[in-house]
Parts: C-alpha cells; sequence; structure tokens
C-alpha cells in the first residue's frame, strides 16, 4: 500500500461556553488522502444559528466530494504544476457556488431555514508541489516550507464588531460583490506543513492581536506561532512511525486542543485544527 | 504528547455602560442594595477569566448633576466605587452622556486597532425625569441608534418608576422592573448575560439566561 505525501493530525472540540450553554459542537473537520493529494477541511457553525452543527458537518462533505471531482475533472491530480491564481480562484468560487446550492437542496429537502445552516469554510489542498487554499468567513490557515518559515495562506474576514464574519449562507453569490469575500491562493512552494483552523484557535496558535508600542497600536500580524506549530511538526511524524492509527492520533490531537495549554484551555469558543505535515520517509530533494 | 506555547494575544473588548439613578429618592435600602449588587458584579466579572479580559466597565451616575464617576477600563483596573444620593432626576442628560462616551470609546477601538463587540448601556432608576428633560429628543436618538447596531440598551426600573416615561426613552426591549430591591440578582444576571455576549461568535441573536430571578414580570 502506498504511504500518504501527507500525515494529518485533526480534531474539533466543544467549547466552554457551548458546555455551559449545553449547545453542541459546532465545528466540523474532515481530510481525506488520495493517490497524488489530500483535502482538509475546517467548517465552523455560526455561534447564533440552531443548525448550524449539522450545516458545517454537510458542507465539510459536499467539499469533500465537489474538490475531489474537481481536480479530477482539471487532472491537477497528475499535472507537474499548481493551476494559475486566477484559474484556481474562478474553479474555487464556481465550486463553493456549487457546494452552497447543495446546502440549499438538503435545507429543502429536510425541511431546516437555510439560514439556521450557517457556516465558515476554509479548504487547503496538498500537493507534493503545493497548495490550493480557498475560504469563506473567519478562520486562519498558514503553511510552512522546509527553511521553517511560517507564512499565513489566508486573511479572515471580519465585520466592524468583533463577533461578526461572512457565511457561505450570506448573501455574498453576486458577481459584483463575490471576489470581496471568498479568497483563494496558490502556494508554490516546498511545504513541510500547513495548518488550517477555527477562529475558537486563533488566539492559541496565530499571532493575531498585538500591540505595537511605536505606533501605539493594536495589530493582525496573522501570523502562524513557531511555538505553537514547531513542536506539533515534530511530534505528528513520530506518532506516525509508532504507528499510531489515525483515531490514536487525532485522540490526543483533540485531547491538546482542549487543555493542551492555558489559552486552548480557557477558550470559550469551539476549537477546531487540522495540522498536515509532509510525509518524508523518500529523501526531500530539490525538485520536490 | 502534542505540546505548544501561545503567544501574547490581546482580546477583544465589550464595553458595558452603567446609568445609575444617585437621586434622593434613591436613599436607603435602594443605594445600599445597589452597592451591594455593584460590588457583586465586579467581583463576579474578576472571577470569569475571559469577560474580565474582554470587559470595560464605565459609571455615569445622574442627580442634580451628572457625573461619570468611573471611565470605561477592565474591571481588573479599578475598585468599584460606593454611591451617594443626591438631589433631582437629570436622567436623559446622564444617558446622554453615557452615550457619548460610548461613540467615543468606540472610536479609540477603531483608530487604536482594537476588535469590539456592540456596546451595551443599562438605565437604573426609580423615579422619572425633572420635567426640564428631553424625554422625546433622547428616545429618538435611543431608537436610531440601537436601529443601527450602535449599541444595546437596556432600562431597569427600581420600585416607584414612571414606567411609561422610560418605556417612551425605550420600548424594545421594554423596562424591565426590579423586583423589590434585588440588585445583587439583577447583578448576577448581568455578569451571565455579558459572559455570553463576551463569547458568543456572532451579535445578532443572544440567548441571555432568563430574568425571573430579579424581575416581576417574564419579559
Amino acid at each position: 500500500m502506498q504511504e500518504p505525501n501527507w500525515i494529518f493530525a485533526y480534531a474539533s472540540v466543544i467549547g466552554n461556553s457551548h458546555i455551559s450553554e449545553n449547545i453542541p459542537c459546532q465545528d466540523t473537520c474532515k481530510v481525506e488522502n488520495y493517490k497524488n493529494y489530500s483535502i482538509a477541511v475546517v467548517c465552523d457553525g455560526a455561534g447564533s444559528c440552531i443548525n448550524s452543527h449539522i450545516g458545517s458537518k454537510q458542507v465539510a462533505d459536499f467539499c469533500i466530494n465537489h474538490f475531489k471531482k474537481l481536480i479530477s475533472a482539471k487532472k491537477w491530480d497528475y499535472s507537474k504544476k499548481l493551476p494559475s491564481i486566477e484559474l484556481w480562484h474562478k474553479s474555487a468560487k464556481e465550486t463553493l457556488f456549487s457546494i452552497k446550492e447543495d446546502l440549499d437542496n438538503f435545507s429543502t429537502k429536510y425541511n431546516f431555514d437555510f439560514k439556521t445552516l450557517s457556516c465558515t469554510v476554509i479548504v487547503t489542498i496538498a500537493f507534493k508541489h503545493g497548495l490550493l487554499v480557498t475560504h469563506i468567513g473567519d478562520g486562519r490557515a498558514g503553511y510552512c516550507n522546509f527553511k521553517d518559515e511560517w507564512f499565513p495562506t489566508i486573511i479572515p474576514c471580519h465585520g466592524e464588531e468583533a463577533n461578526q464574519t461572512i457565511f457561505i449562507t450570506s448573501d455574498i453569490w453576486d458577481d459584483e460583490i463575490i471576489d470581496t469575500y471568498i479568497e483563494s491562493n496558490v502556494i508554490v512552494d516546498k511545504v513541510k506543513a500547513f495548518c488550517l483552523l477555527s477562529d475558537g484557535c486563533e488566539k492559541a496558535s496565530f499571532e493575531c492581536n498585538l500591540f505595537d508600542q511605536e505606533n501605539d497600536k493594536y495589530f493582525d500580524p496573522n501570523k502562524p506561532y513557531l511555538l505553537f506549530f514547531n513542536p506539533n511538526v515534530k511530534i505528528l511524524p513520530q506518532l506516525h512511525e509508532q504507528k499510531k492509527t489515525q483515531e490514536e492520533i487525532n485522540s490526543l490531537w483533540g485531547k491538546f486542543l482542549t487543555d493542551g495549554n492555558e489559552k486552548l484551555k480557557v477558550e470559550p469558543d469551539d476549537k477546531s485544527m487540522i495540522l498536515g505535515v509532509r510525509f518524508i520517509q523518500e529523501p526531500l530533494t530539490e525538485n520536490v | 504528547m502534542f505540546e505548544g506555547e501561545s503567544p501574547e494575544n490581546y482580546e477583544q473588548k465589550c464595553l458595558c455602560m452603567l446609568v445609575l439613578d444617585t437621586s434622593s429618592s434613591m436613599a436607603g435600602e435602594s443605594i445600599n442594595q445597589l452597592n451591594r449588587g455593584l460590588s457583586n458584579f465586579h467581583k463576579e466579572v474578576i472571577e470569569d477569566f475571559v469577560a474580565s479580559q474582554r470587559l470595560e466597565v464605565g459609571i455615569v451616575t445622574f442627580d442634580s448633576n451628572v457625573i461619570c464617576i468611573q471611565e470605561p477600563k477592565l474591571v481588573n483596573n479599578f475598585e468599584m466605587p460606593t454611591l451617594y444620593t443626591n438631589g433631582s432626576t437629570k436622567l436623559v442628560d446622564g444617558v446622554r452622556m453615557a452615550i457619548d462616551i460610548v461613540e467615543n470609546r468606540k472610536k479609540h477601538y477603531k483608530e487604536s486597532g482594537q476588535n469590539y463587540y456592540r456596546p451595551i448601556i443599562v438605565l437604573i432608576t426609580d423615579g422619572e425625569p425633572d420635567s426640564d428633560q428631553d424625554i422625546t429628543g433622547l428616545s429618538k436618538e435611543v431608537s436610531s441608534k440601537i436601529a443601527s447596531k450602535s449599541f444595546m440598551f437596556y432600562s431597569i426600573g427600581v420600585d416607584g418608576y414612571n414606567h411609561q416615561k422610560l418605556n417612551q426613552i425605550c420600548s424594545t426591549p421594554p423596562p424591565q422592573p426590579l423586583a423589590g430591591h434585588k440588585f445583587y440578582e439583577f447583578f448576577k444576571w448581568l455578569s451571565n448575560s455579558i459572559g455570553i455576549i463576551t463569547k458568543s461568535t456572532e451579535g445578532e441573536t443572544l440567548m441571555l439566561p432568563p430574568v425571573s430571578d430579579w424581575t416581576q414580570i417574564q419579559m
């Protein structure tokens, strides 16, 4: 059996405020490995929407199916290079629109108010030669190259108030405004690891609200935090080599996201994070 | 086992402006219980780690004078003041001062790059405004600012308050009469509600705790 190109730890854990208010975990994360690529999805259900836990699960499932079809149709899984940013963004937009339509059909079939299924979505598709990323909402994502430099791959979308964002169900599907709300990026780099996460994990894992003393201003560097990610980029392959199953790895990851450090422990919101690490049993060459 | 350190990010802010009646009619049990409620509110917010990092409290008192006795600050950064009663009821001027403070604070948040939740103004009174106070003008201003999502507004009537006039200032949500002197229970509800607001992921529909512990009628 062929080893996957990427190994993963992924989990969604319920937030403290959802436990105390008896609300289900509204996040979903999902990973599928295919022959030459992997698809990773994180969806964060809107806190105020009663069925958003169902919406986030549906959207994650739809993403896996639709983006798999897209890659097969475009033959990107056998291509030696990634598509251009223009082509990827257009394709991602059309695919996310189809997913929105599927969710609408699902809401009609099962008699849910469409807006009660609201959720954000981040999709990262990992190939040997780079990443395709697209998203709607306030999640964060990033990657690390083989020089151990971390970079963000998307910019979260925030409203004027702290708890506002947009969702796949929002009224954004107009040609004139849609590009404001869907961001897509192509990462052509030697990617060693990547992450995608719901906003419940951002304060623990990203530099996202720091104070600039010189300019007397708060700012959002949107930067994956090395001391958070680097230890785990080392640990994940070790667990894989110890022949831990995916379920065992995810269980350890879920425990870490629940109370692995003080920030994670006190976070009131649901937390979802996928960490993907390049599987490097074979020697990595400059041509990879 | 997985492990990792977190960066020192600052928390987003939530401003709660308390607009409190300190006119002579509040003397005695009312002011004593209000002070007890405020003190407990301060203690409960400090004990909620996340709320204590996010909630800024400001206090305006109104009697014959209108004074901001506490500029907006995180609860860890000030001692809750003790209130004393005196004079008449410049309620409209008190609410207007609170609105100005909210607008200035939002401007400060924006200019300094801080994320913030929609501010909350809480008015507590046992009477009615002095006869020269512009209730109609304030009512228009409050309605317009609530509609434009500038802030949320809650009014609480203490025994003997004029429901009609308070309702004229803000009818949605309607004023809530405080049962007896249940300030302690009201502020417990407020700290729980703020706990929910500061942990919400979208501010449109908030499931706040029931008000039955401190009000005479259910909302």
